[in-house]
């Protein structure tokens, strides 16, 4: 892991615990959105939201 | 529906005339060139578009008076224009409500506003919120003054067969069953066609999930014609609500039914009426209001595979039923009728060959299918089908409350008229050009005097910058620009372009540097196209 990466994961884990199991889908929902709009890169998006999908067998 | 107490045609602030049956002595089984099944808004505009090009036509309808309730209220500008070259439009203007603007609200904060494109150069603004009845009033008046059509009303299709070059209709009316032959048949009898029926002919698509009430209320409401929705109100936590303001203190009430709501049940006057109330107190209405109307329906995206069946065309809800989130089913009817109006005057006046009625169902069919991605869209958002894009539209709604550009989700993408690029009868002669591309409907200008589309001629209209050549064509009105003035400068036309436009304001064809040789043979071309 990269050390810039780092505060975004301990963020989203906060944040994700504070939300709660039934707010979870909406507040990682609205992170994806928001990530990618500010990312201004509509390919490289996708590619990485279809990345993302992979491997979620646990 | 009406109230408990009214009659279904008892409406608050319209009254509903009765139109006789045909006489027993009238002369019913004249065969004819044109039979236009359904004297709806459609139907109509069919027979005035026929009439405009001196083609004669027959309008029958089923009922004795106008179809009941507001129906569809939302008219866009290229109807307007439609009715303008039928000459019918100064009623719709003088009655309907015009507006720009929508607003969205996502639990009671406000997360968009969305401006329709407008500006000093178009004609008419980008909608106008008119209730169906006067839509079929208005039309009727331009109908009654028309020599050219005869309208039979309580007349009902029974049987249709297809017998050499048209049709044989079974039409029964008070006075009993007679038939009567047609050269060509237009259906413009609605989302349950008797034709579509008669003929065995099914349409294909998809029904979404999600139903809609729809109910009109009277009431002294001060809030400018601005269509409001709120997604996710307190008074229908995880439905949908549009607000329409129509002429006469008419609101439109358009809310969206709870999964397991069922049909029958929401549609109860004491339902309707709670329902009705809990939204105008969420939009802070204080007074009183009096219940008008409602009725019910659900998303689909259907239309016919042809759009012609031999002597038989398809124009309106009987070719395509489309969702009501951009307001394209009347305005998209009224483009049918004009496109198969004019096509179909100068097939049977001899002015063109029957081939160009092979645009038809490209062309019509296209813009059913334009509506289908976008109404799509519109329905996704609006009633997701899935969990996942009921999640998507939370957080991008969740969003909107901070963020402009997640409101842009919500834009009900309402309008924009389709093109004809890929039309059989279109074709660019000069790509590079930059102004009004092939197939765009005609964008309007104001000059000095009034607004281009006003100088458009009754068929096809050539814009030449610079002096135009001699261009001869009893179809043609030619009309030269400036090559310096503003309509040349706002379409970057070089000296020499020249744009041909069609009868519906469409653009047919461009060219830079033309000769009128290749503008006639290009209209011979479209015109002379052999079946």
């Amino acid at each position: 892991m990269t050390a810039d990466i780092e505060p975004l994961y301990d963020l989203l884990a906060r944040h994700i615990d504070a939300a709660g199991p039934q707010m979870t889908p909406l507040f990682l929902a609205k992170v994806a959105l928001a990530l990618g709009h500010a990312l201004n890169d509509t390919p490289r998006a996708l590619a990485i939201v279809t990345a993302c999908a992979k491997n979620l067998e646990g | 529906m009406r109230p408990a107490g009214r009659g279904p045609l008892e409406s608050l602030y319209f009254t509903y005339p009765h139109f006789d049956a045909p006489g027993p002595d009238h002369d019913r089984t004249r065969p004819m060139q044109v039979a236009i099944i359904g004297a709806g808004p459609v139907g109509m505009v069919a027979a005035l578009e026929l009439a405009r090009h001196g083609q004669a036509s027959l309008l029958i309808d089923a009922k004795d008076t106008f179809n009941d309730g507001s129906r569809a209220i939302c008219v866009a500008r290229a109807s307007y224009h439609i009715l303008d070259r039928l000459g019918a439009v100064q009623p719709f203007l003088d009655k309907s409500l015009p507006w720009t603007t929508g607003r969205s609200f996502y639990r009671g904060q406000q997360i968009l506003e969305f401006e329709m494109p407008d500006s000093a150069d178009e004609k008419f603004r980008p909608m106008y919120n008119l209730q169906q009845q006067y839509i079929e009033a208005f039309l009727w008046q331009a109908v009654a003054r028309e020599p050219l059509i005869e309208t039979r009303w309580q007349t009902e299709l029974h049987g249709i067969e297809i017998t050499g070059p048209g049709a044989t209709l079974t039409l029964r009316d008070p006075h009993g069953d007679y038939t009567l032959h047609a050269r060509y048949v237009l259906a413009a009898d609605g989302a349950r066609s008797a034709v579509r029926r008669l003929l065995n002919l099914r349409l294909t698509g998809e029904n979404y999930e999600g139903r809609y009430v729809i109910a009109d209320v009277r009431m002294d409401h001060d809030h400018p014609t601005i269509r409001r929705a709120l997604f996710d109100p307190a008074c229908r936590p995880g439905g949908t609500v549009l607000i329409h303001r129509q002429p006469d203190d008419i609101w439109r009430i358009d809310y969206q039914l709870r999964d397991g709501e069922d049909p029958r049940d929401a549609t109860r006057e004491d339902r309707v009426r709670a329902s009705v109330a809990g939204v105008l107190a969420e939009i802070g209405h204080r007074g009183g209001w009096e219940l008008e109307w409602w009725s019910i329906y659900s998303a689909n995206t259907l239309a016919l595979d042809d759009y012609r069946h031999g002597p038989v065309i398809f124009a309106g809800d009987s070719a395509h039923i489309v969702p009501i989130f951009g307001v394209r089913g009347l305005n998209n009817g009224l483009a049918d009728a004009q496109n198969i109006g004019w096509k179909l005057a100068l097939v049977l006046s001899g002015r063109a060959g029957a081939g160009l009625l092979a645009s038809y169902t490209p062309e019509r069919r296209g813009a059913t299918l334009d509506v289908f991605a976008n109404a799509s869209k519109s329905a996704r958002f609006m009633t997701p089908p899935t969990p996942g894009w009921a999640l998507m539209r939370d957080a991008a709604l969740s969003l909107a409350l901070r963020h402009d550009w997640a409101g842009a989700l919500a834009n009900p993408r309402q309008m924009a008229p389709y093109s004809y690029a890929q039309s059989p009868i279109s074709a660019d002669g000069a790509p590079s050009l930059r102004g009004p591309s092939v197939g765009t409907m005609l964008p309007d200008k104001a000059l000095t005097k009034g607004f281009l589309s006003d100088r458009m001629g009754p068929l096809f209209t050539l814009i030449w910058f610079g002096k135009a050549p001699t261009v001869a064509h009893p179809l043609l009105t030619v009309i030269d620009q400036p090559a310096e003035g503003p309509l040349a400068r706002a379409w970057a036309a070089p000296e020499g372009s020249a744009w041909l436009i069609r009868p519906d304001l469409h653009v047919a064809a461009r060219w830079s540097g033309a000769c009128a040789s290749d503008i006639l043979s290009f209209l011979d071309t479209i015109l002379e196209r052999q079946a």
